[in-house]
């Protein structure tokens, strides 16, 4: 059999990252009809919905799965602290939604203690696990400072909560806020996605490695600058992230646009549309010029943008290397797991709602087209990625028959 | 001089998963006369479990060329890794 050594031992099972990914889409689909019905872009539901709830869940999911398929790093219950994690990031999504619904402190009070016991587990079995494992490489270093970065914008978040509680919004409390934003967008987002992208660059889209030399600039740069930035809060510790930033968004571009098999994938439009948002965002917040404008590109082109194409590539990828590991042998390849036009029809739905949120300040039809196309993007992803389980369940199912 | 025969697996030019797949195939010939030489654009972090699974010996070397694995039979002779 061809795949009999390919051990299932290291990976966890298919559920577990699957139900992240999904329900992070979930919470992105609710996130678009929360603002069909109250609007504004820059409401405290809809970016905790879209922060915590998208992001973080999908982007958690692939942690799980990262670690132990390309480090080699398992979890001996990765069950139980999945589901921990899992558990406690949906009870604190919904309490926020919820909480800040109502206003009712008492309800934010919980879901922060909830949630900051998910991300606490969650960022110190990784880090834990990460400094104490033989293999380490740079990718999964990145993971490790990834997470300790998303416990300490945690940790800010929690302070504010607290500001709020006592109804104390003074300086400190801006400070604060610009601490949590710098911390988890560098480095929980970034960190994450250069960690990321140095594996599945080469892996996926056939494009020329990272020498280890320049990894290991970018991410130990990325984390000292950050940490720089924490106790030295000045405009070129600043600058010199931001740059570092722009230098990695025009880096990736250059190794996509060289890559050896340039075939279609609209995946890879993907990479170039959050590549060239993530640069004009460093470029506008280098000049200090249209700070909303920089929130939208960098939330929606950047990291809406660079997560829909790592998915397009992980979920088929995951669902391959668990048929291929029950050691089934008829299974279909990647690209026919989601059909392609589905993925291009999605590309350019993207395309028109990135378009509609820009110009929503111009006038409320963009809004609307906005919230409408958000909405039936998500609700395409949706099905795509379900269409895969289900193919999934049923060539087990065919399989055990057999 | 080594009388063995050596397969070339190069997959520089495949995305994941058809390096594995195609390295895969090719470790059902290695024998005692028979070795890969399995060329990839990085470090393929999956076969190395299936190498150790399959008690055959292996080197890795980081040349112009890419990654590239050495694999043969541990009764075989050890090829000649150029590096």
């Amino acid at each position: 059999m061809v795949f009999a050594g390919l051990s299932l031992d290291q990976a966890p099972p298919y559920s577990v990252t699957m139900k992240f990914f999904i329900t992070g889409f979930v919470y992105a689909f609710f996130g678009g009809v929360y603002l069909a019905i109250n609007g504004g872009v820059f409401d405290v539901i809809f970016i905790h919905l879209m922060t915590i709830g998208f992001m973080t869940m999908v982007m958690s999911g692939a942690v799980l799965q990262f670690l132990p398929v390309v480090g080699g790093i398992t979890f001996k219950r990765i069950k139980l602290l999945s589901n921990l994690i899992y558990i406690g990031l949906n009870l604190g999504v919904i309490g926020f939604v919820v909480g800040f619904y109502l206003y009712n402190l008492l309800l934010l009070r919980v879901s922060a203690f909830i949630l900051s016991f998910s991300i606490t587990l969650f960022a110190m079995s990784v880090i834990y696990k990460v400094f104490t494992s033989k293999t380490k490489n740079l990718s999964i270093l990145s993971i490790a400072f990834a997470l300790l970065f998303l416990f300490l914008g945690m940790l800010a978040g929690v302070w504010m909560l607290h500001s709020h509680a006592s109804i104390n919004f003074d300086e400190s409390f801006l400070q604060v806020k610009n601490l949590h934003l710098l911390l988890l967008f560098f480095g929980w987002i970034l960190l994450l996605v250069m960690g990321v992208s140095f594996q599945v660059i080469p892996m996926f889209w056939v494009a020329k490695d990272f020498s280890p030399k320049s990894k290991a600039v970018f991410i130990f740069l990325m984390a000292g600058l950050l940490l720089l930035n924490l106790f030295f809060a000045t405009f070129a510790f600043l600058l010199l992230l931001l740059l570092l930033g722009a230098v990695y968004a025009v880096a990736m571009m250059h190794r996509l646009y060289k890559r050896k098999r340039k075939l279609s994938d609209c995946s890879v439009k993907y990479w170039f549309v959050a590549m060239a948002s993530l640069l004009i965002v460093m470029l506008f917040l280098i000049f200090d010029v249209a700070a909303y404008l920089s929130y939208k590109i960098a939330a929606f082109g950047f990291v809406y943008g660079v997560i829909s194409a790592m998915i397009y590539k992980i979920i088929p990828f995951i669902t391959w290397f668990h048929l291929s590991a029950k050691g089934i042998f008829e299974i279909p390849t990647m690209k026919e797991m989601i059909a392609q036009k589905q993925i291009e029809y999605g590309f350019y739905l993207f395309l028109i709602t990135y378009f509609a949120l820009i110009f929503t300040p111009l006038s409320d039809r963009f809004e609307t087209l906005f919230i409408a196309t958000f909405i039936m993007l998500n609700l395409l992803h949706l099905v795509n990625f379900l269409k895969v389980i289900v193919l999934y369940k049923n060539i087990v199912l065919i399989d055990i028959k057999k | 001089m080594s009388s063995a025969k050596t397969i070339i697996v190069d997959a520089r030019d495949l995305e994941a998963p058809h390096p594995l797949l195609e390295v895969s195939k090719a470790l059902m010939s290695v024998d005692e006369e028979t070795n890969i030489k399995f060329i990839h654009r990085m470090h393929p972090c999956r076969l190395f479990d299936i190498l150790d699974q399959k008690g055959l010996s292996y080197e890795e070397i980081q040349n112009s060329e890419g990654v590239i694995v050495y694999i043969w039979h541990p009764k075989g002779k050890k090829p000649e890794c150029e590096a």
